[in-house]
């Protein structure tokens, strides 16, 4: 099943290069955010179409790392990965404490962000299989694999 | 391209325009760099191009090489003396927080047009037929890999965070670009230059460095060159 994932990033370029990175198979983008305020609208009212977020750092409107943590917020679940021309640890380390799941470095390689999505998605999986079902009985959890606990791979999730 | 930053833009009709106060006895006093820290500023300019050639070679577009240039002091009145009437365009980048000032990230048109369609060709546009404001995208998006390469490499040295807003296109002469830059800060003037080459495209780029002469002081004034770690 193709994935959806939601693009946020002011760049015109970055964002067809981030598709292009994607490419047609195992993903689809749903939306195409310039900024984080855009982005965090646009989560709260379709995010059962959003499997993933990529997310830049420096925007105008609502910096990334404001977003991750505004998304979080409307949903702990949440898969981020920030994608950024930031490689500062320090910025590193306030991007995961905002929430962020993940980070790749601008430039990256089409290679660079499918490990990523990999990681996160299969560490979201993981984190997933120990969480109560949500409110409307939908959760990520699958009950099939719920018994297979795995509980200390949530401080690894961030690349 | 056109020219897309209003300020360097309306610069370029006045030479003379937006010239800073001199500064007082005292403030002149505190902007003298002592001999000795000239080696640290020559370092830190060394860190920086590293980081940025280290950034561009993540492009995978062959060999990059960088060389510090010059470093030195600039005001808006001899902007026109140190450097060039050559056409630049590129990326100016404030940095919000210390050590305060502006990246600039400036090429040749030539090499912006040869920068633009060696990444175009890894995205979803075709290099053909992209418009101009898809050229200038990408412009912009180059400029902030390699302005965040130095600004990161500097970050990560000194284990601080360094806060960068997001880059504004400019187009002009090198000596405008270089004029206004310095006019649009209250205490900008010192300057470190990085010149990048990229000879399978044939790509020339310069980085430039403004921090807040102040700032910038205090962390010179705070380090020996032995100390700085390329």
């Amino acid at each position: 099943m193709s994935l959806g994932i939601l693009i946020v990033d002011d760049s015109d370029y970055m964002r067809s290069r981030l598709k292009s990175a994607l490419g047609d198979d195992e993903y689809h983008v749903v939306a195409e955010a310039p900024n984080g305020a855009w982005a965090v609208k646009h989560y709260q009212e379709h995010r059962e179409d959003v499997d993933l977020v990529l997310m830049d750092i420096v925007m105008d409107t609502a910096n990334g790392v404001k977003a991750t943590a505004a998304i979080k917020e409307l949903d702990a679940d949440a898969s981020i990965i920030m994608c950024t021309s930031v490689g500062q640890h320090k910025k590193m380390k306030l991007a995961r404490q905002a929430g962020a799941d993940g980070y790749v470095t601008k430039p990256f390689t089409d290679e660079e962000v499918a490990t990523a999505i990999s990681e996160v998605l299969a560490a979201g999986e993981r984190v997933g299989d120990d969480a109560e079902p949500d409110e409307d009985g939908d959760a990520d959890s699958d009950p099939e694999t719920d018994a297979e606990s795995d509980t200390d791979t949530e401080a690894e999730s961030t690349a | 391209m056109s020219d897309r930053d209003p300020e360097a833009k309306r610069a370029g009709g006045d030479r003379h325009r937006g010239r800073v106060q001199p500064p007082s006895e005292g403030a002149r006093e505190s902007w003298t760099i002592p001999i000795e820290k000239l080696a640290v500023m020559n370092r830190l300019g060394e860190v920086g191009a590293d980081g940025v050639e280290e950034r561009v070679d993540r492009l995978g577009i062959d060999e990059v090489v960088s060389e510090q240039v010059k470093s030195g002091y600039v005001t808006p009145d001899d902007a026109h003396t140190q450097f060039g009437d050559e056409d630049r365009v590129g990326v100016r980048v404030r940095l919000p927080g210390a050590p305060g000032g502006y990246v600039l990230v400036l090429f040749d048109p030539a090499s912006a047009n040869r920068a633009a369609a060696v990444m175009l060709e890894d995205s979803d546009e075709d290099v053909e037929t992209a418009g101009e404001e898809m050229a200038w995208s990408t412009i912009q998006e180059l400029g902030s890999i390699m302005s965040s390469g130095f600004v990161d490499s500097w970050a990560n040295m000194f284990d601080e965070r360094i806060d960068i807003a997001t880059p504004d296109t400019v187009s002009n002469t090198e000596a405008e670009i270089l004029r206004a830059t310095v006019a649009a800060g209250d205490d900008l003037g010192i300057y470190i230059a990085s010149q990048l080459h990229i000879p399978a495209y044939d790509i020339d780029a310069s980085v430039y460095v403004l921090p807040d002469n102040r700032t910038f002081l205090k962390i010179l004034g705070q380090l020996e060159v032995g100390s700085i770690q390329r």
